[in-house]
């Protein structure tokens, strides 16, 4: 599956509009992954399609709106690209987090995406559900009972959902400050150790149990 | 204070380094009050009770003035002084301790270093701010080839990221709840054990 896939039907459309409501919102994920949110609108993004921009509003009356339909659908594709498919299921909590790390580590424009829309949310949490900040999203719709299962199985419950708060805190902030500039390193630089691993390393010592 | 301003480079008269001085007072609060991206250079000129005109003949753009802002800032809170700590010293303690002083001691300051490193994302309006990173980190390329201090240092990148989260997590104008502080202080006595 493709990103494409999960928005062409999110309207009751006909073909026609489905296709350039299709065409709508991915040109707005990829103005977003380039520009940012606080640096886009729906002008922009008539720039980007070609299209009219009251062709546009007969769809979205504003770039925010078009987030709406958006950004849920982004998160499902994440998720899915990172833990479905042929490969078993992540073992640890640990691995979940590592598997979508790699999905955006093979992916720049959803990285891109997926860090500047965070930011954006942060900074004006009013126009999009709570549940789709990314925080509280990846809280709630990762499998983390199936794998804590053997880890941390005996703390207490709240105690085992802070460490949960902390591993998903620590991987998006690892995401803002590392991902996101390594390739950028990389690119000036050259070598520089994978950043998987040392993500997974990271988030090893924010699962373990202390000494 | 007298010469904080000695860093951005300009030959400036008494009154005009005073106005500088009010140009930066006024666009920090602002930026931090509702975000860079929001405020507007006509807002700042009139919060300073100038003409657009004049802001404009020391700042074409809102952008130049956040580049200008930004070094002031890092100079302000000794950003680079506290980092090359770390290079000698192969713990996060003094990061740890760093980390806890933006959140308390600096909270206004991080919160606007963070909406710069996210307005920008290295597409700035001109090479001052580049010039000035180069300047002062000279030494960090050495750093980064030996394979002991790179875990260290991406360790460091996160905790600083997670400092920047938390201070995301706060309104304008509010303190650093006691229990966030306890947060950051659980994750690093991790990340360094």
């Amino acid at each position: 599956m493709h990103l494409p896939d999960y928005l062409s039907t999110l309207h009751d459309d006909t073909p026609t509009r489905r296709k350039t409501r299709t065409e709508l919102l991915v040109a707005a994920y990829q103005l977003i992954a380039r520009e940012g949110l606080f640096n886009s609108t729906i002008v922009d993004l008539a720039k980007d399609t070609g299209l009219a921009r009251r062709t546009l509003y007969n769809y979205y009356p504003s770039i925010q709106e078009l987030c709406a339909d958006l950004h849920p659908a982004v998160l499902r594709y994440w998720l899915d690209v990172s833990l479905e498919g042929e490969n078993a299921q992540p073992d640890s909590p640990e691995a979940t987090l590592e598997r979508l790390h790699q999905t955006l580590l093979s992916d720049t424009e959803l990285l891109r995406y997926i860090v500047k829309m965070d930011f954006y949310l942060q900074a004006h949490p009013e126009f999009i559900s709570p549940e789709l900040q990314l925080s509280r999203y990846l809280q709630q719709s990762l499998p983390w009972e199936a794998t804590l299962a053997l880890r941390l199985q005996h703390l207490p419950e709240e105690e085992r959902q802070e460490r949960i708060h902390w591993a998903i805190e620590g991987f998006l902030a690892y995401l803002e400050r590392v991902s996101f500039r390594l390739q950028a390193y990389q690119r000036e630089h050259g070598d520089f150790p994978s950043a998987a691993e040392l993500l997974s390393q990271t988030l090893h010592k924010l699962f373990e149990e202390p000494k | 204070m007298m010469d904080e301003l000695a860093v951005l480079g300009y030959q400036d008269s008494p009154t005009q380094q005073k106005l500088r001085r009010r140009i930066f007072a006024a666009a920090f609060d602002l930026f931090v009050e509702q975000g860079l991206a929001a405020t507007t250079a006509q807002q700042i000129a009139d919060r300073l009770e100038v003409s657009r005109r004049t802001l404009y003949n020391y700042y074409p753009s809102k952008d130049e003035l956040a580049i200008d802002l930004q070094i002031l800032i890092l100079e302000r809170i000794q950003w680079f002084q506290r980092l090359t700590a770390i290079n000698s010293l192969p713990s996060l303690k003094e990061l740890e301790q760093f980390c806890l002083t933006l959140l308390t001691d600096f909270l206004p300051e991080w919160q606007f270093i963070g909406q710069f490193d996210h307005y920008f994302y290295e597409s700035y309006p001109n090479d001052k701010y580049v010039t000035y990173m180069r300047s002062r980190i000279g030494t960090d390329t050495a750093m980064l080839t030996d394979k002991s201090l790179q875990s260290l240092m991406v360790d460091g990148q996160m905790l600083l990221g997670y400092t920047q989260r938390i201070a995301m997590r706060l309104a304008p104008g509010e303190t650093c709840p006691p229990s966030f502080i306890r947060e950051l202080s659980q994750v690093c006595a991790r990340l360094v054990a």
